[in-house]
C-alpha cells in the first residue's frame, strides 16, 4: 500500500483525473440528473430508427467532454444496449478541427477509429444482404465500391485503408480496380457520401450496431473558422443528417464563453442545421449540494477500505468551506482545488484535512471566484 | 493615389498572405504604392511558415494540400519581395546610424526590429519622395509608441490590416462588399485561431504539469498562466505583455514551457491601451458596421 493511499485511503488522487482519456479511469460521479438525460437520449437512439441532433452546453470545465468520452465507453454503451435489448451503439468523438479543410479533418479522424478488421468479422454473416442495401442506398456507383470494399474481406485490409487515407498513389490504385475503385477520393463531397453511407451499413437494420453516435466536441470553435469553413461544416453536418436518415446521433458540445454563446448560435449553424437540434442539455454550474453529492460518490469510487466520513480525508467542514468561498464554479475548478489541497497535505503528511490544514493552503487553492 | 504610399509591416504583409484565398487580393494591391522595408522583408520571411501547422491540423494533414499552400506563399511572397527596399542603399543615403539615430530620437528601446526600421524608413519617404505615409500595422503596442513620432513629424498615419483591406475596397469597383465581409472573416479568423491554440497550449500546462509540489515552488508562474487565460478566455488584451515579460524573465528555469510557447509571442502584439478596442474587436465591429451604413465608392458621391 503507498504512503498516499495510507493517508487518504484512496487508491490515487481522484480529482487530477479529468477529463480521463484511460477508460479504466472513467467514472461517473454524482450528477444524475445529466447522467440519466444522457442515458435516456442514447437509449431511445438504441430503441428507435430516427436520425437526431442533440447540443449540449455549459461552461469551460462543466463536464461535456468527459460526458462524451465516458459515454463512449463500451461497457456503459454495452449496458444501454442490454436494458434495449438491441445491438450495441458505434461511437465517435472527436473536436471540431479548426484547420483549413475541416472536412477532411473529420473524415479521417473517422477512419482513424475505424476498426475494419472488426467490422468485417461481424458483418460477415450478412453480407449479402448488406451489399444489396448498399446498391439500394445510393446511385452513386463509385462510393458504393468504396464502402463495399469496408466490408470485403478478400479486399486486403491495408490497401483500403491507405485508400481511405488518400496515401494511395496510382500504380497502388490498380489493386482496387477489379473491386470498381477507379479513383481516389476528392473533395468535401465524397468525404461526406463515404460517411454518410458507412454510418448507414454500420447501423443496418440495427443488426450489428443499433446506431451511431457521433460526438463533436469544441463545437464552439465554429466561431473561429472563416465564412468558407463555416460553410463547409454547415454543409457537412446537413448532408450527414440529410443522407442518414436513420440511427444516428450527433451531438455537439459547446462551451459558452466571450467567443459564443447558445444565443449567438444563429450566426454559425445554419439554419438548415439549427432546425435540427432536437434536445438541448444544458450542463448548469452545481449547486452546493450537487458538489458534495458528487465528491462523495467519486471519493467512493477511489476509497480503499473504509471510513465514517463520507469526505474522508476531508473534514465535510472543509467543503462546504471550499463550495462557499469559491462560489459558483465549474467542477473543473471545484476538482482542481481539491486536487492541489490533497497534494499539498500529502507532502506535509497531513491527513485528515481539517479546517486548520485547509487554512494553510487557502491562498494556493482558492483563485478564481468569478 | 498620388502622392500616398501605403508602407507595411511584417505582420500585416502575412495576413495578407493568409486571408488572400484565391490570390485576387493580391491582384487589387497593383492600384496602390506599397513599400516595405528590407528588415520587415526578413521578419516576413522567418515567420510566415510558422501558421502552416495551426492552419493545416498536423495530426490531420493532407500533404497536397499543405504543398500547395506552401507554393502559394512562395508565389505571393515573390510579389512582396518586389516591394521591398535595400537598407545597404538607403543607409548609403543617409548614414550607416540612421536606425540608431531615429531610435534614440524616439526613446525606442527594444533592439532594432521590424517597426523601428518602417518608422525611419517612413521618414526617408516622406522627407525624400515628399510622401505622406501611412504605416499599416497589427502591432498594437508598436502602433501606439510609434503615433506620436508619425503625427509630430507629419509623416502620416499608422493604421492596421482593416483599413488596409477597406482602401482596397473603396479604389476597387470590383471589390464588392462581400468580398470584404469574407476577407475581414479570414482575417479574424487567422488572427484567433493562435489565441485558441495558446490557451489550449496554457490550460494544457495546467492540468498536465502544476500539482501541489510545482505550484508551491512556482507561485508567480502559476499565477501568471492562471491570470493570462482568464484573459484570453475574455479576449481582454490589456496588460498581456506583463505577462510576456514575466515568462521572458523565467525563460532559464522553465525552458521547456517556455520553447512550448514562443510561437504565440505575435498574439501579444494585439495588447490595446486603456478601452481601446483590439485588432479582434475591430474587426467584428467593422463587419457589423459595413452590412449597416455604405463606404462610399467614387461613383457613388455622384447623382445616379
Amino acid at each position: 500500500m503507498t504512503d498516499f493511499t495510507q493517508k487518504f485511503k484512496l487508491k490515487t488522487n481522484p480529482f487530477r483525473l479529468t477529463p480521463a482519456t484511460n477508460p479504466n479511469e472513467l467514472v461517473w460521479a454524482g450528477f444524475v440528473d445529466i447522467k440519466s438525460k444522457f442515458e435516456r437520449r442514447i437509449e431511445r437512439s438504441i430503441r428507435i430508427p430516427n436520425s437526431t441532433l442533440v447540443l449540449n452546453w455549459g461552461e469551460y470545465g462543466s463536464g461535456k467532454t468527459h460526458a462524451a468520452r465516458y459515454f463512449s465507453k463500451l461497457d456503459v454503451l454495452q449496458d444501454l444496449a442490454s436494458k434495449a435489448d438491441r445491438a450495441v451503439p458505434y461511437s465517435f468523438v472527436f473536436s471540431l478541427p479548426k484547420g483549413k479543410e475541416p472536412v477532411y479533418s473529420v473524415f479521417i479522424s473517422i477512419i482513424d477509429k475505424l476498426d475494419i478488421d472488426h467490422i468485417r468479422a461481424s458483418f460477415q454473416h450478412i453480407l449479402p444482404r448488406l451489399n444489396d442495401f448498399i446498391d439500394s442506398i445510393t446511385a452513386n456507383i463509385h462510393i458504393r465500391s468504396v464502402i463495399k470494399a469496408v466490408f470485403e474481406s478478400s479486399v486486403p485490409f491495408l490497401d483500403i485503408k491507405k485508400y481511405l487515407y488518400g496515401t494511395m498513389n496510382s500504380s497502388e490504385l490498380k489493386s482496387l480496380n477489379s473491386v470498381g475503385i477507379l479513383r481516389l477520393l476528392k473533395d468535401d463531397t465524397d468525404y461526406a457520401s463515404v460517411i454518410s453511407l458507412l454510418f448507414s451499413c454500420l447501423t443496418f437494420n440495427k443488426e450489428v450496431f443499433s446506431c451511431i453516435v457521433v460526438w463533436i466536441d469544441e463545437f464552439e470553435d465554429i466561431a473561429v473558422l472563416n465564412n468558407t469553413n463555416i460553410d463547409k461544416i454547415n454543409n457537412f453536418i446537413r448532408e450527414i443528417l440529410d443522407n442518414v436518415p436513420n440511427n444516428l446521433l450527433l451531438f455537439l458540445n459547446l462551451t459558452q464563453s466571450a467567443l459564443i454563446s447558445v444565443e449567438d448560435l444563429g450566426q454559425y449553424v445554419y439554419d438548415s442545421v439549427r432546425s435540427r437540434i432536437k434536445e438541448r442539455i444544458s450542463f448548469d454550474l452545481p449547486s452546493k449540494d450537487v458538489l458534495k453529492l458528487y465528491l462523495k460518490d467519486l471519493l467512493s469510487f477511489f476509497r480503499v477500505g473504509e471510513d465514517v466520513n463520507l469526505f474522508f480525508p476531508f473534514d465535510e467542514n472543509v467543503v462546504d468551506r471550499i463550495i462557499s468561498e469559491q462560489g459558483n464554479v465549474s467542477i473543473r475548478q471545484f476538482n482542481e482545488s481539491l486536487s492541489l489541497l490533497i497534494e499539498l497535505a500529502d507532502m506535509d503528511d497531513r491527513s485528515p484535512i481539517t479546517m486548520e490544514v485547509f487554512r494553510e493552503y487557502e491562498t494556493d487553492i482558492i483563485w478564481h471566484k468569478d | 493615389m498620388g502622392n500616398i504610399c501605403c508602407l507595411l509591416d511584417a505582420c500585416t504583409v502575412i495576413s495578407l498572405i493568409y486571408i488572400d484565398s484565391d490570390g485576387s487580393l493580391l491582384k487589387r494591391m497593383k492600384k496602390v504604392e506599397i513599400k516595405i522595408n528590407d528588415f520587415v522583408f526578413s521578419e516576413i520571411k522567418d515567420n510566415v511558415y510558422i501558421n502552416l501547422n495551426s492552419q493545416f491540423n498536423s495530426k490531420y494533414i493532407n500533404r497536397n494540400a499543405l504543398d500547395n499552400f506552401r507554393k502559394e506563399i512562395d508565389q505571393r511572397l515573390t510579389f512582396f519581395r518586389s516591394l521591398k527596399n535595400d537598407n545597404e542603399e538607403l543607409l548609403r543615403d543617409v548614414g550607416d546610424d540612421y536606425f540608431d539615430r531615429i531610435s534614440c530620437y524616439t526613446a525606442y528601446s527594444k533592439k532594432r526590429n521590424g517597426e523601428l526600421c518602417s518608422a525611419a524608413y517612413a521618414l526617408y519617404l516622406s522627407r525624400v519622395f515628399e510622401k505622406k505615409v501611412f504605416f499599416y500595422t497589427e502591432d498594437y503596442p508598436a502602433r501606439m509608441f510609434f503615433s506620436r513620432f508619425f503625427n509630430f513629424q507629419q509623416i502620416g498615419h499608422i493604421k492596421d490590416t482593416v483599413d488596409f483591406l477597406i482602401l482596397l475596397y473603396w479604389l476597387d469597383e470590383s471589390f464588392s462588399r462581400r468580398m470584404l465581409e469574407n476577407y475581414l472573416s479570414e482575417l479574424y479568423s487567422h488572427k484567433i485561431l493562435p489565441v485558441v491554440g495558446f490557451k489550449q497550449v496554457l490550460r494544457e500546462f495546467q492540468s498536465t504539469k502544476v500539482d501541489g509540489r510545482f505550484a508551491r515552488e512556482n507561485r508567480s508562474l502559476v499565477g501568471n498562466i492562471k491570470e493570462l487565460v482568464i484573459k484570453l478566455d475574455n479576449l481582454d488584451f490589456r496588460s498581456i505583455n506583463g505577462h510576456l515579460d514575466y515568462f521572458k524573465s523565467v525563460r532559464k528555469k522553465h525552458g521547456v514551457f517556455f520553447n512550448s510557447i514562443e510561437k504565440f509571442f505575435p498574439i501579444f502584439e494585439l495588447e490595446v491601451g486603456g478601452d481601446s478596442p483590439s485588432l479582434l474587436e475591430k474587426i467584428t465591429h467593422v463587419n457589423d458596421e459595413i452590412k449597416k451604413n455604405q463606404i462610399f465608392k467614387w461613383k457613388d458621391i455622384f447623382p445616379a
